[in-house]
């Protein structure tokens, strides 16, 4: 069981490089064909400095601050009472400063924010912060699980 | 293939009002539709991957993840905006799950505009339903242009 003693525990910071194939990749993967993900060009017609991504591929870096942390399940459901057997992603937030750009290096750092039961459910709410290279913050993620009892 | 956005895009969306709704988008979900997603986002959880897990994980087989369709809400919103910089907030609960075989209909309207000196805040309330008309997501945007 995941007890209030989490909140303010901090994720191991992550780095990520944004790429144009993964860009492209991404949107392929949603079904979105806006030229500005695929094509350089297209995006300076648009007015674009560069290749920008979706704002949900955020998803792609975002959560994974949170995902270094719980990724020994063993770890998770001992230490943490987080049985990844039973938990789902019930909720996502994100915030943004400015656009994902191709060539953003970006550091993502994360901590457990808030912790509570509703019935026999727990939810488990971690934010996490997009950063660039410059010390811009370009997003924020709030990633609500779900812990079913 | 959408044309590149222009000023003429912008302005439509300025000029937006309370009660508008975006073009609806369709999507037909099948496993390698989850298999691309997985592949693309790097979330290789295995109720989306393994199907005797996900069975045994109570799932009924494996399934989409939420933030697939959070996906097609940026599609949506971004069609309609043109211009992803526009997009300042997302926000989303997933509500059912998504399978194999579902078909998402995924709809937005503008519920709010403010409107001051930098610009045009508009809210838009985002969901998603299945070929049931059940919704497996709802949510709201931000766009400012």
């Amino acid at each position: 069981m995941a007890e209030p003693e989490l909140i303010g525990l901090v994720c191991p910071a992550c780095y990520y490089e944004v790429e144009t194939g993964k860009i492209a990749e991404y949107a392929e993967a949603i079904g979105d064909p806006n030229p500005v993900y695929y094509d350089e060009a297209a995006a300076k017609a648009a007015g674009l400095d560069r290749i920008v991504a979706p704002p949900t591929f955020a998803a792609v870096f975002s959560s994974r601050p949170m995902r270094e942390l719980i990724k020994d399940r063993d770890y998770a459901k001992n230490q943490l009472g987080i049985d990844m057997a039973r938990v789902l992603h019930a909720e996502q937030q994100y915030d943004f400063r400015r656009e994902i750009q191709a060539g953003d290096r970006l550091t993502i750092t994360g901590k457990i924010t808030e912790v509570y039961r509703k019935k026999n459910m727990e939810f488990i709410v971690f934010e996490t912060v997009a950063t660039a290279a410059s010390g811009e913050v370009v997003l924020i993620s709030k990633i609500l699980l779900l812990q079913r009892g | 293939m959408l044309e590149v956005f222009n000023m003429v895009d912008q302005e439509n969306i300025k000029n937006a009002e309370v009660g508008q709704e975006l073009p609806p988008l369709q999507k037909v979900i099948d496993r390698v539709i989850i298999a691309k997603y997985a592949g693309a986002s790097g979330d290789f959880n295995r109720i989306h991957i393994d199907e005797p897990f996900a069975v045994e994980a109570g799932l009924g087989g494996v399934i989409a993840h939420g933030m697939l369709s959070m996906g097609f809400c940026s599609h949506l919103l971004v069609d309609w905006c043109k211009d992803p910089r526009m997009v300042k907030q997302l926000k989303v609960r997933f509500t059912r799950i998504v399978r194999p075989g579902d078909i998402i209909t995924i709809r937005g309207k503008v519920t709010d505009k403010k409107v001051g000196a930098s610009g045009a805040v508009l809210t838009c309330e985002l969901s998603c339903e299945n070929q049931r008309e059940e919704r497996v997501l709802e949510g709201q945007a931000q766009i400012c242009c």
